[in-house]
């Protein structure tokens, strides 16, 4: 299990936002940098639908079934995006995680008038994202979906039971609701340009300190696909 | 002071004809004004965008611009051939919206004012209809595609 979290922020450039740009199906979202918390890409909390976030537990939504969008086939490439933001948190099931990239503010454009439905309190906008186009989800939106509506998704009980707390002092600390190898020391790895697996680079996740992770390793970008 | 040829008692002019660009989709030929129509491009791939907006759930880009996709073929119930489909661009109000045709090249017709035929009454998007050849075609506003009967009442209110 990939024990990852954010202990230190790197501002992004001014007049721009930093944006974690993922995927559900054909479509590009992007989360706000500031309400992300972890990226976690265990195939094990991924099918038991829940992860221990803060030392409570916290159940694995499907970002596109609550979206509506049309399901997609289960891939290695599948994440959850650890959300959260005072008290409120939320953890999403992604298809992939791209990474994380500035957006001008200039260049996000509110959602079409023609998207006339709730659509609109969805998103707060677009932007052109390389040869696509991403849509901005609304953290409100993103952190403010009730719990309660969570529990009709299947989900391994145990796991729930088996999770050990999070310390409660590592505020964006991700600990494995399966049995895992104890964690190695922390290892703090210098910001750092990479390549994800697609054509344009990105500063991925830089602002994120990786804790040492037992399924990863040293020199790979963990959230980034290969 | 200008008075109209009515306050003379002459003959009113007559009625400009109509340009309509008839196109078709899913096989179904239909027509809308010219005015109404932005250009047609050769399809881009479209990104899915989660809407509860009728009709109204991707979005295109073409260079610079991002265009909302409304679904013609699902209000029509037909479906779009998948080899090479055209983006016809409809001018609306609110913004150009892409709308995917059939990969047949859209026609310019002109008809007299006078040839349309009206839409019956209740008839939310269509306009009217007129002949192009054996074939009565009807005529599409965007302006009132997607709307309900309801819709146009509150509008009209």
């Amino acid at each position: 299990m990939s024990l990852r979290g954010r202990t230190e922020q790197v501002a992004p450039a001014l007049g721009a936002m930093q944006v974690l740009v993922v995927t559900c199906g054909k479509t590009y979202l992007a989360i706000p940098g500031a309400v992300v918390r972890g990226v976690v890409e265990s195939a094990e909390a991924i099918e038991a639908r829940i992860i221990s976030l803060f030392g409570e537990s916290c159940r694995v939504t499907d970002l596109a079934a609550r979206l509506g969008l049309p399901p997609s086939p289960a891939t290695p490439d599948a994440r959850i995006i650890l959300c959260g933001e005072h008290r409120a948190k939320q953890a999403w099931q992604v298809d992939r995680a791209i990474g994380l990239t500035d957006v001008d503010l200039q260049r996000i454009t509110p959602l079409p008038p023609h998207f006339a439905g709730v659509e609109q309190s969805w998103f707060t906008g677009l932007f052109l994202f390389r040869e696509t186009v991403a849509l901005l989800l609304n953290p409100g939106w993103l952190l403010s979906q009730p719990m309660d509506a969570f529990i009709a998704q299947p989900q391994i009980e145990g796991a729930v039971a088996d999770a050990p707390a999070a310390a409660s002092e590592q505020p964006v600390a991700v600990d494995a609701p399966i049995t895992s190898p104890p964690p190695k020391a922390r290892k703090k790895r210098p910001a750092r340009k990479t390549t994800t697996g697609d054509d344009a680079p990105l500063d991925v996740l830089e602002n994120l300190v990786l804790e040492e992770s037992t399924d990863v390793e040293d020199g790979q970008a963990p959230w980034a696909d290969a | 002071m200008l008075r109209t040829a009515k306050h003379h008692g002459q003959t009113p002019e007559k009625a400009k004809p109509w340009s309509l660009v008839i196109f078709s989709v899913g096989g179904k030929r239909l027509a809308v004004r010219a005015e109404e129509v932005g250009g047609v491009w050769p399809w881009p791939e479209a990104m899915p965008v989660p809407s509860l907006t009728p009709y109204i759930n991707a979005v295109v880009r073409r260079g610079e611009e991002i265009l909302p996709v409304f679904d013609l073929a699902r209000l029509l119930m037909v479906q779009v051939s998948q080899r090479s489909p055209f983006c016809l661009v409809a001018r609306r109000q609110d913004g150009p919206m892409a709308v995917c045709i059939d990969p047949s090249v859209p026609t310019l017709h002109t008809v007299d004012a006078q040839a349309v035929r009206p839409a019956p009454a209740g008839s939310t998007d269509v306009i009217g209809f007129c002949s192009v050849g054996a074939e009565e075609v009807p005529i599409y506003s965007w302006a009132k595609l997607g709307q309900t009967p309801a819709d146009q009442t509150q509008q009209v209110a």
